[in-house]
């Protein structure tokens, strides 16, 4: 009842920075009951399912026996992390997680765009729509099949090696040479993914007021000179939100492509972070060790997403918050 | 409508060549896979480069996959998460949109609506 008094005091108070938080959610609550009520599934989701399982993190700090449990085991501080800051892992992780994520920043991320900016510049519509269906088509079969049709193509005696036999280039196994992982990961994603990622472009392209291009056919503008100083401009928004997005996850390379596709002759190029908590973690159960490593990247990763929006603050009007 | 100069003409069959590139390059892989699963086992082990029909023509294969019985249990599990993973999907993000466009408790401006 407390918090009744207080919301009638404020009202009758003009300065209304004096309510605290929890005063105006609660008379909030009490205004809407159904629509709170409403939102009590999706809460109780987080709260299951995202927030609750937080409560296992302190692990990290542990040395965590099943046997004692989450709460029973002993504190042991940051052992878990020195040990992997020293462990010949670490520099190994950090460098294949980030090279494969600069890899995919490079490449990966402006080819929708190009690849939209060029549908974009087709003259013939149905050509653009075959071409658009086509690209699209890989996005549907799973990364289980996308890896088992990579496995057999660069197979020694694979159709790759086959086709390169004509030109004289000696049969190698690609998958099975470090060298060559970067390469497969990204192009293969590129493979994939291109037609399905331009989509988001080519909706905001389509947004962009075509007034704008008569004005500048009017001014001389040729079509270089037209996307350069509308299409692009016109486009920036979305491309910063979506690289935005994209800094955050840099930290966490998809385990799961990388798990189809490495093999221990390749760790040195494709162990990431995510695959290293995985087979340490929940193959050689190594509990506690592995949740410090996962805290750890969580961590950089939500610095990352913190760093990336201020920046696109300060250079652009654009952020996620 | 103004004339193309010759540069845009020479970019728009630049542009449509790389895009029937694409187009090829995307598709071939899917129809190498297609054409070596209707191949005979033998004929294609045999066969070298690329492929542009199936090497002799065989179903061995499908009856393979159909004689599996954990190929019927995969489909049924991938029926059941993508049916009740769906519902509930678009159940709790239709209650959490709704309650956002609603509500903003930080704004009293709009306490009422």
């Amino acid at each position: 009842m407390d918090t009744v008094k207080s919301t009638a005091k404020s009202t009758a108070k003009p300065t209304r920075s004096k309510q605290s938080l929890w005063t105006t959610i609660g008379r909030d609550i009490r205004r809407n009951k159904l629509l709170y009520l409403m939102v009590l599934p999706v809460i109780a989701y987080y709260v299951i399912f995202d927030y609750g399982p937080m409560y296992g993190l302190q692990i990290a700090f542990k040395d965590y026996s099943p046997g004692d449990g989450i709460w029973g085991s002993r504190w042991i501080g940051l052992a878990n992390f020195t040990e992997f800051f020293q462990s010949y892992y670490f520099w190994r992780l950090i460098r294949n997680t980030l090279l494969i994520s600069v890899y995919e920043l490079i490449f990966g991320f402006p080819a929708p765009i190009i690849l939209a900016l060029l549908l974009n510049e087709l003259r013939k519509q149905a050509f653009k729509r075959i071409v658009q269906t086509v690209t699209y088509l890989p996005h549907f079969i799973s990364v289980v099949v996308v890896v088992g049709m990579l496995v057999d193509f660069l197979a020694r005696d694979g159709v790759v090696n086959q086709v390169l036999g004509y030109l004289g280039v000696e049969a190698r196994s690609y998958l099975s040479e470090p060298g060559w992982f970067g390469f497969l990961y990204v192009s293969s994603g590129i493979w994939q993914q291109i037609g399905w990622g331009s989509i988001i472009f080519l909706a905001a392209l389509s947004n962009i007021d075509p007034s704008l291009y008569e004005a500048a056919k009017v001014d001389g503008a040729g079509r270089w000179k037209q996307m350069l100083h509308i299409t692009i401009p016109g486009i920036m928004p979305t491309v910063i939100i979506l690289l935005i997005l994209r800094m955050g996850s840099m930290m966490s390379v998809g385990s799961e492509k990388i798990l189809l596709m490495y093999n221990p002759l390749t760790y040195d190029t494709a162990d990431v972070i995510s695959t290293f908590v995985y087979r340490k973690g929940i193959l050689e159960a190594s509990y506690s060790y592995t949740t410090a490593v996962g805290l750890f990247n969580a961590v950089i990763a939500f610095l990352l997403v913190i760093i990336s929006n201020s920046i696109s603050k300060r250079v652009s009007e654009t952020k996620l918050w | 409508m103004i004339k193309p100069t010759f540069g845009e003409k020479v970019f728009d069959v630049f542009n449509a060549v790389l895009m029937i590139v694409l187009c090829f390059l995307t598709l071939y892989p899917f129809l190498y896979v297609a054409f070596s699963s209707l191949s005979d086992p033998g004929l294609l082990a045999q066969h070298r480069g690329l492929l542009w029909k199936p090497s002799g023509f065989s179903l061995e294969a499908y009856k393979a996959v159909f004689a599996n019985p954990n190929i019927l249990s995969g489909y049924r599990n991938t029926l059941f998460y993508v049916v009740f993973g769906t519902l509930i999907n678009m159940f709790m993000t239709c209650l959490g949109a709704y309650f956002l466009s609603r509500r903003n408790v930080f704004s009293r401006t709009r306490s009422c609506s």
